[in-house]
């Protein structure tokens, strides 16, 4: 075939929607700049947790003088992981031998369409969950891999905690999580899988952060408010991975988890000897609800998650809060293509 | 011609604040030999030794000190009870060790001489050592730690962010360093009680 044959023959499968069209375009990463950040396991220490001063000891540096997560915690994520998932601090449900923390290597580029992104971190071994028949949480799911964007207009706070602002002390498995006869009062979100989602702090009239039972999953917003929330700024844009059949979803958080309703992603990930490798790519401009509208030259809060050996709900590893910058400063610098 | 007095005899009647000369001497050979008995007392009680002959202390807190930094550390500098919870400075160290006397009531009660009595105290022991330090500005952690003598770039990230806001904000060690040598019990404060050692 010759070249202007080939060519020919890539136009048209574009055209036909046969190939995405992104996948011309995926950067040469062995070009790409590497950062290597640590993903730990949180245990129960959801936003209340954080800014409740006898459970953290960095509440007030948080709560009263603006600092960010990452100012305190970049660096120690592993050791932190490894109080929390022994059961030593904020986790009554203790998986043995789940691991602490995993390190995760981050690349970034962007062109004047897209995105690109590839992430790579160790595979670990199979521990059982013991409070789980057959010890998987998600039998389907080996990894799922996760990464939220803050809109440029949220909130401060939501943009010192990244994912920590949506995780909250009565959401599934948390120590706070409402029984039955408590989610079947509140109205306005689906509680119907039996537990509150991640929801935005904006999309509630108070934060709960102190007292036996924490956390404002019945104190919602009145729904022409919560319709805003999407335009103003009050969400968290969430695209997602899953290890089988390498689904990509592309959702958001603001009065709960939602997977669907954004403009799409494309992930592409597997497992390469003993190491999992996932890309990808992603439209900078959306107008899709509950979708971050990514510029160059500015800089996003990102924070990502890897549901490790099958877990589910709070039981993954997270990133502290990280600035992704598009030709701009930030932990993660995406390169220009 | 008057008779000149003998050395000596001018000597002994020689009065200072009253007293002979020879009165002034006893009373002040008996004041070092006091003083010397008392403070060797003093200092007798400033010993971590004497600190866990109570087993009410060597059981519980001596205990769960062992395990901190302040007991065993990289560089073999160790801060003993008295270190942190008796005032260095003479005034002060008899104020508090009066105050400490109050304690032989208590060992003679059996106040805390279980370990289920001790900890159902701990709370309000803390919190006792916690106001003292705070209204001394954290005198006895000062003794050794100071904030122009720390260098920030050997601090891990979450120990420099916490001192920058310290100084900043004209904080004091205890507003932060709660339980740093003993089980931490600030997390059974009730929200009202907790307010009170807000910084």
């Amino acid at each position: 075939m010759s070249q202007r044959n080939a060519f020919t023959l890539g136009v048209a499968a574009i055209a036909l929607g046969l190939i995405p069209a992104a996948a011309f375009a995926a950067p040469d990463w062995s070009k790409v700049p590497e950062v290597e950040t640590v993903l730990f396991y949180p245990g129960q220490t959801a936003l209340e947790w954080v800014m409740n001063g006898p459970d953290h000891g960095g509440a007030r540096s948080f709560v009263k003088k603006g600092d960010r997560c990452a100012d305190c915690h970049a660096g120690e994520q592993a050791d932190m992981g490894g109080r929390m998932v022994t059961g030593k601090k904020a986790e009554k449900q203790v998986i043995p031998g789940k691991r602490a923390a995993i390190p995760l290597k981050v690349k970034a580029a962007f062109d004047a369409t897209n995105l690109y992104m590839r992430f790579e971190f160790p595979a670990g071994s199979h521990a059982d969950v013991p409070f789980v028949q057959g010890g998987k949480m998600d039998a389907d799911n080996e990894i799922k891999f996760a990464m939220m964007i803050s809109p440029e207009k949220a909130n401060d706070l939501q943009q010192r905690a990244g994912c920590w602002s949506t995780c909250h002390d009565d959401n599934r498995d948390m120590p706070s999580a409402p029984d039955k006869a408590k989610l079947a009062a509140v109205k306005g979100i689906d509680t119907s899988a039996g537990y509150v989602t991640k929801y935005s702090v904006d999309s509630r009239t108070a934060l709960v952060t102190s007292g036996d039972v924490r956390g404002s999953f019945d104190k919602l917003k009145p729904a022409a408010e919560l319709d805003a929330l999407l335009k103003n700024g009050g969400f968290m844009d969430l695209l997602r991975w899953k290890s089988k059949g390498n689904v990509s979803e592309d959702g958001h958080i603001a009065a709960e988890r939602v997977m669907t309703g954004g403009q799409g992603v494309q992930f592409d990930g597997k497992k390469d000897g003993n190491k999992w490798v996932v890309t990808m790519t992603r439209k900078l401009a959306s107008t899709a609800p509950g979708d971050v509208s990514l510029e160059a030259g500015k800089a996003y809060t990102v924070g990502f998650a890897v549901h490790d050996d099958h877990a589910n709900g709070r039981f993954h590893h997270v990133s502290v809060d990280m600035h992704l910058g598009l030709g701009a400063d930030g932990e993660i610098k995406a390169v220009k293509q | 011609m008057p008779e000149k007095q003998s050395f000596f005899r001018r000597l002994s009647k020689t009065k200072i604040l009253g007293a002979s000369l020879v009165g002034a001497a006893v009373l002040f050979v008996g004041g070092i030999v006091f003083w010397g008995a008392f403070n060797t007392a003093m200092e007798a009680t400033n010993e971590m030794s004497f600190c866990i002959s109570c087993h009410e202390m060597e059981n519980n807190v001596y205990q769960e000190y062992t395990k901190t930094i302040h007991y065993s550390n990289r560089s073999g500098v160790r801060a003993t009870c008295p270190d942190c919870h008796v005032p260095k400075d003479w005034v002060h160290k008899v104020v508090r060790k009066i105050k400490a006397s109050g304690e032989l009531y208590h060992k003679v009660m059996g106040s805390v001489d279980t370990p289920e009595k001790f900890d159902a105290k701990r709370l309000e022991l803390a919190k006792r050592e916690w106001r003292r330090m705070r209204a001394s500005d954290s005198r006895e952690c000062r003794n050794c730690h100071a904030f122009d003598g720390m260098n920030p770039e050997a601090q891990k990230p979450r120990a420099r962010k916490q001192h920058e806001n310290a100084v900043e904000d004209g904080m004091t060690c205890i507003d932060c360093h709660k339980g740093i040598a003993h089980k931490p019990v600030e997390d059974r404060m009730t929200e009202e009680e907790a307010k009170e050692f807000e910084p």
